[in-house]
């Protein structure tokens, strides 16, 4: 049952679950949902990949990756199957049915560490960057590489538009921001922007809001960017974050936008979660400089490290050594 | 919390860009207060000796970053993983495109209207996820707990449940007492039970359709999810709180009675105080002229002596009376209505007054003289006249006082002298007591003077004596020696009587008088003397004896208890009795006389063989003195309850005595009788057979216990005695207990033999099916028992650890035998013959059964019952645990389990000396 989501709905979430499946203390690095919003994957680099079921709020299944290691563990448009980058021996993009536990297809190309995936919902498709200077694009029904983009930086970013037709590719050190055609993602980017409103080597994730307007630009500093998503100008600056402990390992960003795009939850230095309303947006001349509207207390001393949002569900998965369920309280 | 080494960057890192900290807010509008982040940032510890190091750790990505990896663009044109095209191969085909990088344009425009619905668009609405408590929740569990409140608190606790278990199944209901007074507060806690989530939806059910709903007693229920107490304990604090200020009010109130009350004692305390000070003032005033609480004591009379200041006169009397002395007669003595002046003026005629004065409250005498005064006072106080008692004050002025008689002594003379006389008094007795008396009292009962006291005393008790048998003497011409004998004191006297005559005489020679015992000085220089008495006496004593030894033989041959001396043949016999005495008297009287010592029987009676029964008793009183002596001896006995007619009781007792003795004397003479009259003798002597009416005949019929039987019957008697365990030393009987031994190696060899012959035979037969157990068998043979009806005796001796017999009998299961033995009970066989083996077998020997069922149990018993297996069968066996003599009857322990119940106990009748009584 569908319940209309309100300000009030998304504003009283608060941890409901807590699972500490990975090996205690160590770093979980990535988390994703399924595009149906039922499933969550968790990899850490305990070497292990965690499935839980979010309707039920329930710890599935482990499976250990224990010889290549695990990042990036993203769930596959088919069901219970998921793709994940290795990091250990190769760099090899493993596509695992998460049913059997067995492989179903490497995806071999990278010869470097693979620092982002982005799974399309929309097709087979799948994106990667690696350190390599190269975007891949990849069928998940095909072991071959379908293209290949070599860029002048280190990718470390990318991310897919709703209607999967566009990719971003944001560089590390040159701090460019482009889009590409996926369809002809090994032509020049039809719109390229200098983030140099963003520290180099800072952006941790880039996000297409699902309205289909903004880019979020996730970093590992107190600020966080909203751009716009057709002319990547700078739309809002979202400060106010507490900033978080640093960790040796990476992760997959702690900003995440709410289904309906009005609210962005992002996790703050001090296990609260922030949250700035983008409907604030439209008083203030552009580029303005959103605040957090509220700040949501977590009980369970955990630290939101990585937030991401459900695509179907009132849930709000975060997650560092631990995961953490976020559901709105009755 | 630990830090990692690693762990810790610091948060607030400079940053070269900016020039300053990430969260200077100084370039931005400031944000809202309330959403400052203010706290301290949460410091995370992360373990990564526990996992391996991978690629993406922070360092190993900083070192990729120098490698540059050469590639080129492709794309891929054929893809036989997709679409498998024959012609082109297995192989993908890839083209190059870095040569001629083309500009595309922005495809979603044209994909956003071509895709009519995206999978992620900005939804309206969210499904919301229902979690179950589990060990993975954060928080408490959800409250299954429900606070109920605002019900009378005399509702049982069972309505509140029967109200709310229709939402659930109740783990737990409980009502909260005052913690003070333990009286219910009207407030409960209630539980609904089952896992966390069914039993929170229970309650929150119950909350919503009971909350201010349910009625009880009146009231609105009123209840709540209780999480952690909370509810609770605003609920419970207001209860208390509410309680308390009642509480709080009561005691208010009654503090406010309490003063009121206090308020009204304090004015009846003021009241009564100032009577109380009044009465003192009245008192001081009577005590500064009369002297009413003096230590002196005055009469009734003597006591209306006032002083003049200490009356209020009337109005103007003061005038007429001018400081005189006066008698007052008040108006309540004598009523001055009724009464004329005249008629007192006649009364007292006789007296030298000089005025009347009538007063309301009486009539005044006045008297010039005060020796008038009190004259009249003295003679006409409380005189009858007419109806009335003529009781008067007698009023002196206050300086005349030491004039009237009792002026002395009320005066503070007389006061101090009255003192001085009480405490004189007392001093005087104490000294008289301390000083006086008890020396005299000590002097009297010192112990040195006892002899001479004694001996004064004996010889006053003598000199009246001596007057009062001169007196008898007179009547019955009896000598002196009758007042000597009966001199002789009574304790002395029974010790001697107790000793046989020869005895006597030793003790004689060691008698010294009493005098000298109490007397050492005397003792010491008569010691010379006292050796020639004693000699003397010894003589006399011989003759003496001699001479009542005649009286005794005399005595008892005309067998009468009493020596009346009335009857004319006593007389004279006594008369001729009396010669030789007197002669014996004349002859030693000068030497015995002095000494009283000597204790001499009339009549020698022999104790040593007395029976203490009546006929020996009567025997020995023989005269008055001796009955006399008998009642004093049996005077502190308690009065028999039993025996209510004497004579009777003493005919009876006579009879039976006299049957014993002929039973006696028959046994004596017919020795074949001697056990039937031992029979009867056992029961004339068995006080439990005695019966109400004298005869068995007359009692009719009874049933005579078995414990009482086994004290009488012959067969039963043997069990009392100690079972026969002597062993025969008999050089044949010695044999015979050896050769069983021997015996059982033939039987055994025969055994052989037989099973051999079979062998050869071939075929079964039961012919030669043989019971190796009753070769064994030891000569045995029933007969009557002392412990229970008959018994098992052995006809030889038998060895100890010697098989005796097989317990034989029917082999039946557990079942049949509960059956059996419920049968047996019922047609009346009272003895079990059952067995037990095990648990399923029993062995019956009731109906078809060998001669050992006949043995006994006994708590010391000589044989034991064992379960040995012969050819794979377990049979029971007897053998013996000591050495049995012949005809000892064999016995076995039993073995029963014990009954707790009393009356189902069987009384153990084995007499054996470590009977315990019961056999089960």
């Amino acid at each position: 049952m569908a319940t209309p989501i309100s300000a009030n709905l998304l504003l009283s979430l608060k941890p409901a679950k807590l699972f500490n499946n990975h090996v205690s203390n160590t770093p979980i690095t990535s988390i994703d949902f399924d595009h149906t919003g039922q499933f969550l994957l968790t990899a850490g680099v305990d070497e292990s990949i965690h499935l839980y079921d979010v309707a039920k709020g329930k710890h599935v299944k482990p499976i250990y990756s224990k010889k290549y290691g695990c990042h990036l563990a993203k769930l596959a448009r088919k069901e219970n199957t998921c793709v994940f980058a290795s990091t250990k021996e190769n760099d090899t993009i493993r596509y695992l049915s998460l049913h059997d536990n067995s492989f179903i297809r490497y995806f071999k190309g990278h010869t470097a560490l693979v620092t982002d995936l982005a799974m399309a919902d929309l097709n087979h498709m799948f994106v990667s960057a690696a350190y390599d200077h190269t975007v891949r694009l990849w069928d998940t029904r095909s072991a071959n590489c379908q293209a290949t983009l070599v860029t002048d930086d280190r990718p470390s970013s990318i991310a897919l538009d709703p209607s999967n037709t566009v990719v971003a590719i944001h560089n590390e050190y040159s701090n460019v921001l482009s889009l590409h055609a996926v369809a002809h993602i090994t032509d020049r980017p039809f719109t390229t922007v200098v983030c140099d409103f963003a520290k180099p080597s800072s952006v941790t994730k880039i996000d297409f809001l699902n309205n289909n307007k903004y880019i979020l630009i996730t970093t590992n500093s107190t600020e966080h960017f909203l751009l716009d998503a057709f002319n990547l100008s700078l739309v809002a600056r979202l400060p106010g974050q507490l900033p978080l402990i640093e960790r040796e390992y990476p992760d997959t960003g702690n900003l995440t936008v709410s289904p309906d795009c009005r609210f962005i939850f992002g996790g703050n230095g001090d296990g609260s979660v922030l949250v700035w309303d983008l409907k604030l947006l439209s008083t203030q001349s552009l580029p303005a400089v959103l605040y957090p509207v509220k700040k949501i207390e977590n009980e369970t001393k955990t630290l939101p490290r990585m937030l991401l949002f459900d695509p179907q569900y009132c849930v709000m998965a975060s997650a560092d050594s631990e995961l953490c369920l976020w559901t709105p309280s009755s | 919390m630990v830090f990692h080494r690693n762990a810790y960057r610091g948060p607030l890192r400079e940053d070269p860009q900016y020039g300053g900290l990430h969260r200077s807010h100084g370039r931005y509008p400031t944000p809202p207060d309330t959403i400052r982040s203010e706290s301290s940032p949460l410091l995370r510890y992360y373990d990564y000796s526990s996992v391996p190091s991978q690629n993406h750790r922070a360092d190993k990505r900083a070192a990729e970053v120098g490698k540059d990896k050469q590639h080129r663009s492709s794309r891929i044109t054929y893809d036989p993983d997709l679409r498998k095209d024959p012609s082109k191969g297995s192989k993908p085909i890839y083209i190059f495109t870095d040569r001629d990088r083309g500009l595309c344009e922005d495809p979603r425009p044209k994909a956003l209207q071509k895709i009519p619905k995206l999978l992620r668009r900005p939804h309206t609405s969210l499904l919301i996820p229902k979690y179950k408590y589990d060990k993975y929740s954060v928080g408490p569990e959800p409250s299954s707990q429900l606070v109920i409140w605002n019900f009378p608190t005399t509702t049982p606790l069972v309505i509140i449940r029967n109200n709310f278990a229709q939402f659930g199944k109740i783990s737990d209901l409980k009502g909260i007492d005052d913690p003070l007074t333990a009286v219910p507060l009207g407030l409960c806690v209630l539980d609904y039970d089952g896992d966390p989530d069914s039993a929170h939806q229970a309650a929150t059910k119950a909350v919503a359709a009971v909350h201010k709903k349910l009625q009880i007693g009146g009231q609105y229920l009123r209840c709540g999810l209780n999480n952690n107490d909370q509810l609770f304990n605003t609920i419970y604090n207001r209860i208390l709180d509410t309680k308390k200020q009642q509480l709080i009010k009561e005691k208010e109130e009654r503090r406010r009675q309490q003063e009121l009350q206090m308020m009204q004692k304090r004015d009846e305390q003021k009241r009564e105080r100032e009577e109380q000070r009044r009465e003192r003032e009245e008192r001081k005033k009577l005590n500064r002229t009369g002297r009413d609480q003096l230590p002196v004591k005055l009469s009734a009379h003597d006591r209306h002596v006032r002083t003049l200041s200490s009356v209020t006169l009337p109005f103007n009397f003061d005038k007429h009376i001018a400081n005189r002395p006066f008698l007052l007669i008040p108006d309540k003595f004598v009523n001055t209505r009724n009464v004329n002046s005249s008629d007192i003026r006649k009364l007292l005629s006789g007296h030298n007054f000089d005025r009347i004065l009538t007063h309301k409250s009486g009539f005044y005498v006045v008297f010039n003289n005060i020796a008038d005064a009190e004259k009249c006072f003295d003679e006409e106080d409380g005189r009858h006249f007419s109806k009335y008692k003529l009781y008067m004050d007698f009023v002196v002025p206050d300086e005349l006082m030491n004039q009237t008689k009792i002026g002395e002594r009320i005066g503070h003379a007389g006061q101090a002298k009255a003192v001085l006389i009480r405490e004189f008094h007392d001093y005087l007795l104490k000294d008289l007591r301390e000083k006086v008396i008890g020396p005299k009292l000590l002097s009297l009962l010192d112990s040195n003077k006892y002899k001479s006291v004694l001996e004064k005393y004996l010889k006053e008790k003598e000199d009246t004596k001596e007057t009062k048998a001169d007196s008898l003497n007179g009547h019955v011409g009896v000598s002196t020696f009758t007042v000597q004998h009966q001199s002789i004191p009574i304790s002395s006297l029974s010790a001697f009587r107790r000793k046989p005559v020869e005895k006597k005489y030793k003790r004689k020679l060691n008698a010294v008088p009493m005098a000298h015992a109490l007397n050492y000085s005397d003792n010491e220089s008569e010691d010379g003397d006292q050796n020639k008495a004693s000699k003397k006496q010894k003589m006399l004593a011989i003759e003496t004896t001699s001479s009542s030894d005649e009286e005794d033989i005399q005595d008892l041959s005309e067998s009468k208890v009493t020596s009346q001396p009335t009857s004319p043949e006593s007389l004279d016999r006594q008369n001729e009795e009396s010669e030789p005495v007197q002669k014996k008297d004349h002859l030693v009287s000068e030497l015995y006389k002095p000494s009283h010592d000597v204790g001499r029987t009339v009549y020698d009676d022999d104790y040593s063989q007395m029976d203490f029964d009546l006929n020996s008793l009567q025997a020995i009183i023989h005269d008055d003195e001796d009955f006399a002596f008998a009642r004093k001896a049996f005077e502190d006995l308690p009065k028999s309850e039993e025996i209510k007619d004497v004579k009777l009781w003493a005919w009876k007792h006579k009879e039976y005595v006299k049957k014993i003795k002929h039973l006696s004397s028959m046994a004596e003479t017919s020795a074949e009788d001697a056990e039937a009259i031992e029979f009867s003798q056992e029961i004339l002597r068995n006080d439990k057979l005695h019966n109400s009416t004298g005869s068995f005949r007359t009692q009719g019929y009874y049933k005579i216990p078995d414990k009482i039987k086994s004290e009488y019957l012959l067969h039963r008697r043997k069990a009392h005695k100690p079972l026969n365990t002597v062993q025969n030393e008999d050089e044949g009987e010695t044999q015979a207990i050896q050769s069983s031994r021997v015996n059982r190696a033939n039987n055994r060899r025969f055994a052989a033999d037989i099973s051999a012959q079979k062998q050869m035979l071939g075929s079964e037969t039961d012919i030669l099916d043989l019971n190796q157990l009753t070769k064994r068998k030891k000569p045995v043979q029933f007969a009557r028992s002392a412990i229970h009806n008959w018994g098992l005796y052995a006809l030889e001796p038998i060895a100890a650890k010697e098989m005796i017999i097989e317990y034989v009998g029917e082999r039946i299961r557990q079942q049949v035998a509960e059956v059996r033995e419920k049968k047996y009970l019922r047609s009346g066989i009272g003895s079990s013959y059952l067995f037990r083996i095990d648990e399923n077998t029993v062995i019956d020997a009731s109906k078809k059964g060998g001669i050992a069922r006949f043995i006994n149990h006994c708590c010391v018993p000589s044989c034991t019952a064992k379960i040995i297996k012969v050819e794979g069968k377990k049979r029971i066996v007897i053998y013996a645990l000591r050495d049995i003599a012949a005809n000892e009857e064999l016995t076995y322990d039993y073995k029963f389990e014990r009954e707790t119940n009393d009356e189902e106990r069987i009384p153990c009748l084995c007499g054996a000396p470590g009977c315990k009584g019961y056999l089960n």
